[in-house]
């Protein structure tokens, strides 16, 4: 299992304030559809405002694999200059 | 200056990479023959004028436009009526999402005007000054509503609110009246009230800087030009003709092979070409006149109607350690974004405290709308407005406990493996490695005169990679072509063929790089987020890798003998077994056989850079504060920046110089001024004061250079950290050389003397 | 109105154009001769990216009406080069990394020239106040402030070495 940390606004929005899912995903496509059951309307928004970090690392390739342990946090994407 | 000798030991060494030769679009610019926006000129053009509303906030009840097309010589006028009306509709736009109605209103108002300089309506005629006089004979009819300029005007109870259907986001319940405040976002960990109040020394205050100006010299420029078959081309100066091809088949309904977006030069963007405001209008233009259509914009256009970075009001208070360890941190700010929700709320957020490890805090950042031009991306857009208060704050602990405020900052700074407020351990950051580089600098201890202060600030900016398509194509002689999408705003080029010409061992001249148009080459997210050199760039170097391979296998087609038994080296293919062992073919000997082997050498990469690192720089200012007139001069100025690998070493100092003096303006002269009617007091550059050459000292650089792990070459973003640290480096400078602390910026004269004689 | 004939030298050619009474010299000069080198950041001479060189004198050309330059002498960018040899000071803004977006440079380079036409040995502190009146956003003035002085290093030795040989 993947252990899921949504920050702001995702927790509140979509998962109760929760601070930790466990979500089972081989991807991170996987994963968005599994937390957009977990908060249906997730999914949409995720293609617009989430970014992804998956151990650490910013991931914005969602087809990448994700390790079964895989720490992924969840937070508003940003725009550069 | 170059890094300091200790760091230089884990850089590989370059034959290409870390030189400094001429950039390859350098002639042209020097001698006047780059074309740039308004340059281009195309058959039978016409020429465009925009109509642009006077009122702040008013409801438009009628548009007459009847004597405005009777003028002679008028061919085409265009309102909000001729655009399509979309419903609320956000689209992906690479590393951010726009919303498709806002963005098309904002081009040309619908219902509704929210800004003085909003367009209302626009004309295409046989010359500019035709157009110019048909605009004007064009007859709104306003319902002038009260309008919002201040973040206090914005949030009062009872103010007008500039869109009924916007509900404050990221609010545990959804409030049940619409209001000015479009997003609240909060960030932190720990138990930051509790740390503040149990600390040994606690600073707090309210700081404010206004909006600015990205201040390109090239106002916006485009030429449109539709066809009857529903195709169109755009040839337009942005940091991203994709960015164009999205926003105008969005907003237009067109299919995006129907619009060919040609990149000319970019005069300047820092952000603010990564928005459109003229295309699509000149697209409708051309559409009813038939004809191609140039829209330009003048200089106050592009003050009151083009993005400016938003003003920030924020309130901070910070605890420490009597040993200047920082225990907590409270801060709570509001951005103040313009006609539209904003960007820089989340990134605000997300930067103020991300070059330091602090246990506890609290960061909330508040998106207030106002009645001014809707804000866009300014380098590094968030971050220099929130970071400020946060350096002015470890200043003041550090004078109060008497530490030195590099010592301060290094206690503090965020180091590899070190887990962010965002829950994210760092990867390879060079923060503590400035700290260390500034300290050694001989600027940091050379005594100052009277009336003199030295200050000090830190900064960072997450950078971004992302997608990006490159080709690179032989001649028939062996010479390089390397086609990218990302338009060149300040020397990659360059940068591009350099990383080309090390990648296959051969020299810079024999590389040549293209900016292609949309139909030409695959997608390229915009010029934007410091990512051009690192993903372009990893498109680029892997497109290279691919040519080597390529020639590998043609070279051991002909010599009969197996790839592995064939190297590489010096821009060459050497065989290394059977009859011609110990020879080699260049590159020009197996492209000039390509039609008797493969057919044509090319290579082809799109990919999505991952592995990008944030940035991080330290500057030392020195300022001598006039004491009659409380006038700031900038004596000398250092900046220290984590680099990861310098391709080309001019363009990185140029980077860091260049966003320094952006910084120093927003510090101590720039700033939108209105009047009590909404309109913009100062749209133009005498009174708009960006820095000149005679305000500004030669700007120091030290390149610290710890590479990216995740880049061939190791390569990190560059463009947007430096404007980061100014803000809190002058202000820190000018509370030093005055005893004590102005807390609002611009720290204009009056602002000064005031202070000082309040201090008297 | 109709438009107006002028007659001027322009880079050394003499050359005629069409204008309306109304029409800037900038206009003029990358409307109707397309000569669109000299560039508009403002239109209201603050900027410098127009700057050209009027009968000796530098000057903003969107400040002066095209009919004004009628039988006078006008130097652009489009002719700092001699033919494809670079001025000293073209070629030190390329070898410094003095321009980064390049659109404020051929101001830059007609006043820089125009500076070192008059005073051969600037200062650091005269450089900084003759190009005040051009605005560059991308580069701090840094790289071009040293451009400037290396060029005109170089072209006082170049002076100097003609003196000598003949």
């Amino acid at each position: 299992m993947a252990q899921v940390h949504p920050l702001a606004p995702f927790a509140g929005q979509f998962f109760g304030g929760a601070q930790v899912l466990d979500v089972a995903a081989s991807n991170l496509f996987a994963l968005v559809d599994a937390l957009d059951k977990l908060g249906p309307g997730f999914g949409e928004d995720a293609v617009l405002r989430a970014a992804f970090a998956v151990n650490g690392m910013m991931q914005t390739d969602w087809s990448a694999p994700l390790a079964p342990d895989a720490q992924v946090m969840v937070f508003p994407r940003v725009a550069g200059g | 200056m170059n890094a300091p000798q200790d760091k230089a030991s884990f850089k590989p060494a370059y034959d290409v990479v870390g030189t400094r030769p001429v950039r390859p679009d350098g002639v042209e610019k020097v001698t006047g023959k780059a074309i740039y926006g308004t340059d281009h000129v195309a058959a039978g053009m016409l020429h465009g004028a925009i109509l642009r509303s006077p009122h702040p906030h008013a409801r438009i009840r009628s548009i007459d436009t009847r004597k405005a097309e009777a003028l002679p010589g008028v061919k085409a006028v265009v309102t909000g009526a001729d655009f399509p009306s979309l419903a609320s509709l956000e689209v992906s736009l690479g590393e951010g999402s726009g919303n498709i109605a806002a963005i098309s209103r904002n081009c040309m108002a619908h219902e509704k005007v929210l800004y003085d300089g909003h367009a209302v309506a626009a004309v295409a005629a046989t010359s500019a000054v035709i157009a110019e006089e048909a605009a004007a004979l064009i007859e709104v009819e306003y319902e002038v509503l009260p309008h919002v300029l201040t973040i206090d005007e914005a949030l009062a109870p009872g103010a007008p609110v500039l869109h009924e259907d916007m509900f404050t986001k990221g609010l545990p319940e959804k409030p049940a009246e619409p209001s000015n405040a479009a997003l609240c976002f909060t960030v932190g960990r720990g138990e930051p009230d509790a740390a503040i109040a149990a600390a040994h020394t606690v600073v707090s205050g309210r700081y404010s800087a206004l909006a600015v100006h990205q201040g390109y010299i090239e106002p916006h420029a485009c030429v449109a030009s539709y066809n009857a078959d529903g195709q169109v081309q755009v040839w337009a100066s942005s940091q991203g003709a994709f960015m164009i091809r999205t926003l105008c088949a969005s907003i237009l309904g067109i299919s995006q092979a129907d619009i060919r977006v040609t990149p000319l030069e970019i005069g300047g963007g820092f952000g603010g070409k990564t928005k459109v405001y003229l295309e699509p209008v000149a697209i409708v233009l051309s559409r009813k006149s038939g004809r191609p259509v140039r829209l330009a914009m003048s200089r106050a256009d592009v003050f009151r109607a083009s993005g400016p970075a938003p003003g920030v009001v924020a309130d901070i208070t910070v605890g420490a350690d009597a040993d200047g360890t920082i225990t907590g941190v409270v801060m709570e700010f509001k951005m103040l974004s313009g006609a539209n929700p904003g960007n820089d709320t989340h990134s605000g957020a997300m930067s103020a405290l991300a070059h330091y490890n602090v246990a506890n805090c609290r960061v909330t950042g508040w998106d207030v709308l106002c009645n001014t031009a809707a804000t866009a991306a300014y380098r590094a857009p968030g971050a220099p407005q929130t970071i400020f208060p946060v350096e002015c704050c470890i200043d003041e602990i550090a004078q109060k406990l008497g530490l030195d405020p590099i010592d301060i900052r290094l206690k503090n700074a965020a180091r590899p493996g070190d887990v962010g407020i965002m829950g994210m351990p760092a990867g390879e950051i060079g923060y503590a490695e400035c700290l260390e580089a500034a300290k050694a600098h001989p600027h940091y201890s050379a005594p100052l005169g009277p009336n003199q202060g030295r200050g000090i600030a830190g900064g960072t900016w997450g950078n971004y990679g992302g997608p990006s398509t490159a080709t690179v194509n032989l001649g028939e002689d062996g010479s390089v072509l390397v086609t990218t999408g990302s338009p060149d705003i300040g020397g990659s080029r360059a940068a591009m063929a350099m990383m080309a010409a090390e990648t296959l061992e051969i020299a810079y001249e024999q590389v040549r790089v293209t900016i292609a148009d949309t139909s030409s080459i695959g997608f390229s997210m915009l010029t934007g987020g410091s990512r051009t050199t690192f993903a372009t760039g990893k498109a680029v170097i892997l497109a290279c890798e691919e040519i080597i391979a390529t020639l590998r296998a043609r070279a051991a087609v002909m010599w009969s003998i197996d790839v592995s038994q064939t190297e590489w080296r010096g821009g060459a293919v050497h065989c290394l077994s059977g009859d011609k062992a110990g020879t080699s073919l260049t590159m020009g000997q197996i492209a000039a056989k390509a039609g008797f082997s493969g057919g044509p050498i090319a290579a082809e990469v799109a990919l999505n850079a991952q592995g990008f690192l944030p940035g991080f720089g330290v500057h030392i200012c020195d300022t001598e504060v006039d004491p009659e007139t409380g006038h700031v001069s900038v004596t000398r100025y250092t900046v220290v920046q984590d680099v990861g690998t310098a391709i080309h070493p001019d363009y990185v100092e140029g980077q860091m110089q260049g966003g320094a003096a952006q910084g120093i303006g927003w510090a101590l002269n720039e700033g939108y001024v209105y009047d009590k009617a909404g309109r913009m007091d100062n749209p133009g550059f005498l009174d708009y004061r960006m820095p000149v050459c005679s305000d500004l000292p030669m700007i120091d650089t030290v390149m610290v250079e710890k590479p990216n792990p995740a880049h061939p070459f190791g390569v990190k973003g560059v463009g947007e950290v430096p404007i980061v640290p100014p803000l809190g480096a002058v202000a820190n400078a000018v509370s030093r050389a005055i005893g004590l602390r102005v807390h609002d910026l611009p720290l204009t004269p009056d602002r000064v003397y005031a202070a000082m004689q309040g201090k008297s | 109105m109709g438009k107006m004939m002028i007659s001027a030298t322009i880079n050394g050619d003499a050359q005629q154009f069409l204008c309306d009474p109304a029409a800037t010299l900038l206009d003029a000069l990358r409307d109707e001769l397309g000569l669109t080198g000299s560039k508009e950041g403002c239109g209201s001479g603050d900027c410098g990216a127009c700057t050209v060189v009027l009968d000796g004198q530098m000057v903003c050309s969107c400040l002066v009406l095209a009919a004004e330059a009628e039988g006078r002498k006008i130097a652009t960018i489009e002719g700092v080069a001699e033919g494809s040899e670079l001025h000293p000071v073209q070629r030190k803004f390329l070898e410094k990394g003095a321009l980064q977006c390049g659109f404020c440079t051929p101001g830059f380079i007609v006043a820089s020239k125009a500076l070192l036409d008059h005073n051969p040995d600037p200062s650091e502190h005269e450089v900084r106040y003759w190009l005040a009146g051009n605005l560059c956003r991308c580069t701090g003035y840094d790289k071009i402030v040293r451009a400037v002085l290396d060029a005109a290093a170089e072209l006082r030795q170049e002076t100097t070495t003609q003196r000598v040989s003949a």
